[in-house]
């Protein structure tokens, strides 16, 4: 990826640049998330959203969403390996993806991912005094017999949420969006964003970070009247200059632009990004095409 | 996948390594198989002074390769930094210029290839932290590739010890594949396992992309029980402790600088980390994966260590550290 920085700087914008180099990987096979290396899901997916976003016909990238497809177990969940764990927020992000393309995944198959994802939930644990935090709320787990974290949760929530829109159903479905919303809510950090799990660690405050604050605000973008929601989006429009990446960066232009804030600063910040440092992996560069083709043409975040 | 437990995150974190020590007893088997392990007669530790970090640290640390007789020609090496966190002004990440001093000294030293690694625990934007640490820069400017080990390719390793339940993990192939491993901490105090040097260092090897930031699965089986099946399974061939600027307090984020002013170097990551452990003021032997790793896996014991480079004494001190683990410090000055 790093040989690609005279490209960037050549093109005449960073966009087309980084979706020539998606549209030539993704018809090729699945995307890993560094180059010569395995097909994984989750940078897979994000060239899809990618490709999409910025208008780029996904018929070239079949490839890619087979891979996808060919990647579903017989209990829905899609893995990655033999003899590694399901990775619950990648498999999520999938469940997010085929909602939003449905044309890339039979029916049948969406359903069972999102059917596995409902089922699913990190592990319980009793509240603990002066712990500041509702340990017996049930998100979603990195992966099966850990605890809920902000990030498989949010895209839990987000795929969910946005599969409810597209019409899909299954028992106790808007429970779980509920609860998990509740999980986010509950571990927003004191000066508003969202750490990647916990607020408080033994009495102590954690920074909140601008990737995973992105991430729980766009799962949460039909709730900005909830206090901790108003309080995380002033966090991320205060605070994205502090962390530069075409991940942290691109993460907060989907956000904010799907929350209707001005996001032309932050436009611009990431297109002088993208040329300055172009992406580290295809997981980034895929965030950052989404992002700017988000403001020009389509946010497929928004729900 | 669904699954509840009546137990707290705390109770879990106390209870799963008792519990893992007590069906390892009830079975009257060891957690490893003795045989498989060789622990050396002798270890040697280096201590080299460097009171700042514009020290030229390739040269000290070529310096320490030779001492020790570690040769690396022709040979391919993994640096494993710490680089969990970033923060400004805070002592938390290996510094760069120790990490781009060790690259030079190898590559000087003939190894055929040198990789910087790293699988951060707490982020998983690579890019921001190799940007914000400076440690991309100095990379960049030798030549030298950096590796994310969240996101690598990876291979199902059997584990070499069962101290957690856990048979097996999943680990990156670029450190699976490196003829010479280094462990390159940051010395620090750690708000769970007391101390943080080489050996919990490689909590950094464990792929993100599997396992999830941060690594749940290892603080489920106990951190002290994972530290040990780590280290019995990748048993690092050296360990460069970057102890320039250390960290005391509440490590190993929120703690606070302390310059003490030395690089230490070893090929017996026990005898290393027990040696850091004695210089701020801690009796190794109360800290449980130290003592654990003395039985099996390296040398604990200060009569079965040797010292090259600095004498220890210069640099003995106290580091404030958390009240929990006030009751594993020495009972003396040093």
């Amino acid at each position: 990826m790093a040989a690609n920085q005279q490209v960037f700087r050549t093109s005449g914008r960073p966009e087309d640049a980084l979706r020539d180099l998606l549209a030539v990987a993704t018809a090729v096979a699945g995307i890993p998330y560094l180059a010569g290396k395995n097909a994984r899901l989750e940078p897979s997916a994000w060239a899809l959203l990618a490709l999409s976003a910025s208008s780029s016909p996904l018929s070239s990238a079949r490839p890619t969403a087979e891979f996808l497809t060919a990647a579903q177990r017989p209990d829905g969940w899609l893995a990655e390996g033999g003899g590694w764990p399901v990775n619950v927020a990648s498999n999520a992000l999938v469940a997010f993806t085929w909602s939003v393309l449905p044309d890339l995944a039979p029916q049948p198959v969406r359903t069972r991912l999102l059917d596995a994802l409902s089922a699913s939930r990190g592990i319980q644990a009793p509240n603990e005094p002066h712990a500041g935090q509702d340990n017996m709320l049930q998100g979603w787990p990195w992966t099966d017999g850990t605890f809920s974290w902000v990030e498989p949760t949010a895209w839990g929530v987000l795929a969910l949420k946005h599969a409810r829109r597209r019409g899909w159903t299954a028992p106790g479905a808007d429970a779980r969006i509920d609860e998990s919303e509740r999980l986010l809510l509950n571990r927003t950090c004191r000066s508003g964003g969202w750490n990647f799990g916990n607020a408080v660690v033994m009495n102590q405050d954690l920074r909140a970070y601008i990737p995973t604050t992105a991430l729980a605000l766009l799962a949460l973008q039909d709730r900005t009247a909830e206090p901790n929601v108003a309080r995380s989006i002033e966090f991320l429009e205060t605070h994205w200059p502090d962390e530069l990446s075409s991940t942290a960066t691109g993460l907060a232009l989907l956000c904010l632009h799907a929350l209707g804030r001005p996001v032309d600063t932050l436009v611009q910040g990431l297109r002088r990004h993208s040329v300055d440092a172009p992406p580290a992996n295809f997981h980034g560069a895929a965030i950052a095409l989404c992002a700017l083709s988000a403001s020009s043409r389509t946010n497929v975040f928004k729900l | 996948m669904s699954s509840s437990s009546d137990l707290s995150r705390r109770d879990l974190l106390r209870v799963l390594p008792i519990a893992a020590t007590l069906v390892a007893a009830s079975c009257r088997r060891a957690p490893y198989r003795a045989s498989d392990f060789a622990r050396p007669a002798r270890s040697f530790v280096g201590l080299y002074d460097a009171p700042n970090y514009d020290a030229d640290f390739a040269d000290i640390i070529g310096r320490a390769l030779h001492d020790l007789g570690l040769d690396a020609r022709g040979k391919s090496v993994l640096l494993k930094p710490n680089l969990v966190e970033f923060s400004p002004g805070s002592a938390i990440n290996t510094h760069p210029r120790v990490v781009g001093g060790a690259a030079t000294a190898f590559l000087r030293a003939g190894a055929r290839e040198v990789i910087v690694g790293e699988a951060p625990g707490h982020r998983r934007d690579i890019e921001y932290l190799l940007g914000s640490s400076g440690l991309g820069d100095e990379l960049k400017s030798l030549g030298v590739p950096f590796v994310d080990l969240n996101h690598d390719d990876v291979r199902v390793a059997p584990l070499r010890s069962q101290f957690t339940t856990m048979t097996d993990l999943a680990l990156p192939v670029t450190l699976l594949q490196a003829d010479i491993i280094v462990s390159m901490p940051k010395l620090k105090t750690h708000h769970w396992a007391a101390l943080t040097a080489s050996m919990k260092n490689l909590f950094g090897v464990v792929p993100g992309a599997i396992y999830g930031w941060p690594k749940n699965i290892l603080h489920l089986h106990g951190i002290q029980n994972s530290i040990l099946d780590l280290v019995a399974t990748i048993r690092p061939h050296l360990s460069i402790v970057d102890a320039v600027v250390a960290m005391e307090g509440d490590g190993p984020i929120m703690g606070s600088p302390r310059a003490t002013g030395f690089v230490m170097m070893g090929v017996d990551p026990v005898a290393v980390d027990a040696t850091c452990a004695r210089l701020i003021g801690f009796d190794p032997a109360r800290i449980g994966y130290i003592a654990q790793a003395a039985a099996f896996l390296g040398n604990m014991d200060v009569s079965r260590i040797d010292h090259r480079g600095e004498q220890p004494g210069r640099y003995q001190t106290r580091f404030e550290v958390l009240d929990q683990f006030k009751g594993l410090q020495l009972t003396s000055g040093g």
